[in-house]
């Protein structure tokens, strides 16, 4: 069956994705040994809470009359179950969960940017703002991996 | 979807705020206040008694010598706060919109939007519209000022389907003009206006400058004939708006009456069907058919008929209702089972006219919430503008299919075969078309290939004909409502 969502049912699944990713790196922040990358994922970290904030707070400031027609088309249950599935992974390296989490985050809020364009321009323009945002952390996290000589667990 | 949690599962018995406080009334006639979704009483509203609106009354009479010479500078801080304040308590008091009135989460938030927009707009006001004019040199040695006065003491009457905005279609206006205002929210759904007040006392405005009461007739009748209140504004169904405006007239008030509709909206058969359905769907079932600017009268116009019918009726019969804090939910319950039951009433009556039931909200179930007051969405074919249904104002998700053969035809109807007169929209991909709509059409709001023609806070909130009884429209048209005009003709 089809997934639907209201404009609200998919911004609240969006804050958990920003929430439980900020969760994720700030753990992995802690235990990896490369001081570089622990600091930049702390910031990432943190950047993802203010990511949720800032989402949470567009809605609440773009929600002016509310659109029926369900969103469609995004099927959002299979990217939550693919970002638990990384985050609980035990035999992916931590640096390859990040890269990882970020590009599916990343594709999620391409397609949903496009959902949302018509009932909150808005909202879309700020996911797809954070799409580009996590493609180019996403990028900074791949050089790390490359280049990096310490341990990555 | 996780349901998002109720503010608070029960308000205990609803204090009246007089003068700065809360206080406990002295009535001893209350009503539960209820959660439509669940058949759930969450508060006890007492009726006022007449001496508590006297009361009231008094307070804002006393206050507002003082609030009227606060300059106008610091009553805009006021406001300003306010704003803030509403928006660090915005998702409380969507929620608890959501919890007593059913509207879904979605609904409740745009409410909320809508409300701030308004205190917004009234800042705006501060320091433009409640300026006076001058001419310098009007004859010899002689100059003219025009300075706007605020009036005094105001009533505002809201009602059940808007319960936080549409009094803040004038709270805020009223404020910052330097009046002030005893405020009566409908019973049936007095939790946001409560909550609204809550938020305001935090502002720590001067005691008397806002005032709350709640009640039915007898607490709106003792506030319009009080001698010391200058106006009401009323929101609410035409019928009781007409008896409003009476006694307003009776007892020489001024009055801005916002009253009942039943909005036709026409869709030609050049129009953009993918762009329509789902501004029909929120026309036609938003807010559960319980607004002033809801579609009622679904016009086809020629050819477009059968393909309309068939995506509408398909995309209605999807809609997914339960209890509106579950963020998935599409449509939420009737405000009450006596609202339940009139909409129940008109289906069976629509039946009895001989108008086709081709989708029948009544067989809708929600399990989760057996008791609520929930109607789906309903559909009516083969109406025909003379029947009940194509008449009353149902306040329900009823949509009625009515065929026209031309643009013409369809415009004769709204202008002849109603009288509402509150807003009527068209869905058309030509200008042509949608200009003549704009200019024949006898409603006070008209949308163009949108389903709700709802005004922002800086336009006035139109309405003509039955929908309307007044000069001057809510929100920003109130700055002449609250204020009066005073001529200086000076030679020095």
């Amino acid at each position: 069956m089809e997934e639907k969502y209201t404009f609200s049912s998919l911004i609240s699944c969006i804050l958990n994705i920003e929430n439980q990713a900020a969760q994720f790196y700030r753990e992995i922040a802690g235990r990896l040994e490369n001081r570089e990358l622990s600091i930049f994922l702390l910031s990432l970290s943190e950047s993802y809470m203010r990511n949720a904030e800032l989402i949470d707070k567009r809605r609440r400031e773009t929600v002016v009359e509310m659109a029926l027609e369900p969103i469609s088309g995004l099927n959002i249950s299979s990217y939550i179950a693919r970002i638990n599935s990384i985050i609980s992974s035990g035999e992916m390296r931590d640096i390859d969960k990040a890269i990882e989490l970020s590009r599916i985050i990343e594709e999620l809020y391409f397609k949903a940017s496009s959902k949302i364009a018509s009932i909150s321009p808005d909202t879309s323009e700020l996911l797809s703002r954070l799409s580009r945002r996590k493609s180019s952390e996403r990028r900074r996290l791949e050089e790390f991996k490359t280049y990096s000589s310490t341990t990555l667990q | 979807m996780a349901i998002l949690p109720e503010v608070q599962s029960h308000y205990g018995r609803l204090k009246l705020y007089i003068n700065g406080s809360w206080i406990d009334s002295k009535s001893t006639y209350t009503q539960p206040v209820m959660n439509p979704a669940k058949d759930e009483v969450i508060a006890e509203v007492p009726f006022a008694t007449i001496d508590e609106v006297d009361e009231a009354v008094k307070s804002a009479a006393e206050a507002f010598e003082r609030w009227r010479d606060t300059p106008i500078t610091t009553r805009a801080q006021y406001i300003y706060r306010l704003k803030q304040k509403m928006e660090e308590h915005f998702e409380e008091i969507s929620r608890i919109t959501t919890q007593n009135h059913g509207k879904i989460i979605d609904e409740a938030r745009g409410e909320s939007r809508r409300l701030i927009e308004n205190i917004e707009t009234a800042c705006a006001i501060a320091y433009t519209l409640a300026k006076g004019e001058h001419i310098d040199q009007v004859a010899s040695g002689i100059d003219e000022t025009l300075v706007r006065e605020p009036l005094g003491v105001f009533t505002v009457i809201g009602p059940f389907n808007f319960p936080a905005l549409a009094p803040f279609w004038f709270i805020p206006q009223a404020l910052v003009l330097g009046c002030t205002l005893v405020v009566k929210p409908s019973e049936i759904t007095p939790l946001p206006m409560m909550w609204c007040f809550k938020v305001m006392d935090e502002l720590e405005l001067p005691p008397g400058v806002v005032n709350l009461v709640y009640g039915s007739r007898e607490v709106s009748e003792a506030l319009i004939k009080h001698p010391d209140v200058q106006g009401v504004a009323f929101v609410g169904s035409t019928p009781t708006g007409k008896y409003i405006y009476k006694l307003a007239g009776e007892y020489c008030k001024r009055a801005i009456v916002q009253a009942g509709a039943k909005n036709y909206i026409v869709v030609t058969p050049n129009a953009d069907l993918d762009k329509a359905i789902p501004a029909l769907l929120t026309s036609f079932f938003g807010n559960t058919g319980q607004r002033c600017l809801s579609g009622s009268n679904l016009v086809a116009v020629g050819g477009v008929y059968d393909s309309l019918k068939r995506r509408f009726l398909e995309a209605a019969s999807k809609l997914k209702l339960g209890y509106g804090l579950d963020e998935s939910v599409e449509m939420g319950p009737l405000v009450s089972l006596k609202a339940k039951n009139r909409v129940v009433s008109y289906i069976e009556k629509g039946v009895e006219e001989g108008a086709k039931l081709i989708l029948d909200g009544r067989n809708m179930h929600v399990p989760e919430y057996p008791k609520g007051y929930f109607i789906g969405p309903t559909v009516f074919d083969d109406v025909t503008p003379d029947m009940v249904i194509a008449k009353d104002e149902i306040f329900g998700p009823v949509a009625n299919i009515i065929r026209a053969d031309n643009l013409d035809e369809a415009v004769e109807m709204i202008n002849t075969k109603t009288s509402y007169g509150n807003a009527a929209c068209i869905f058309t991909s030509s200008g042509r078309e949608a200009r003549e709509f704009r200019r024949r059409v006898k409603c006070g709001n008209i949308g163009v290939n949108v389903g709700i023609a709802a005004p922002m806070a800086f336009f006035p909130f139109g309405g003509w004909r039955e929908s309307f009884f007044g000069i001057l429209h809510g929100q920003i048209d109130c700055v002449d409502f609250f204020t009066d005009k005073k001529i200086v003709v000076a030679r020095w």
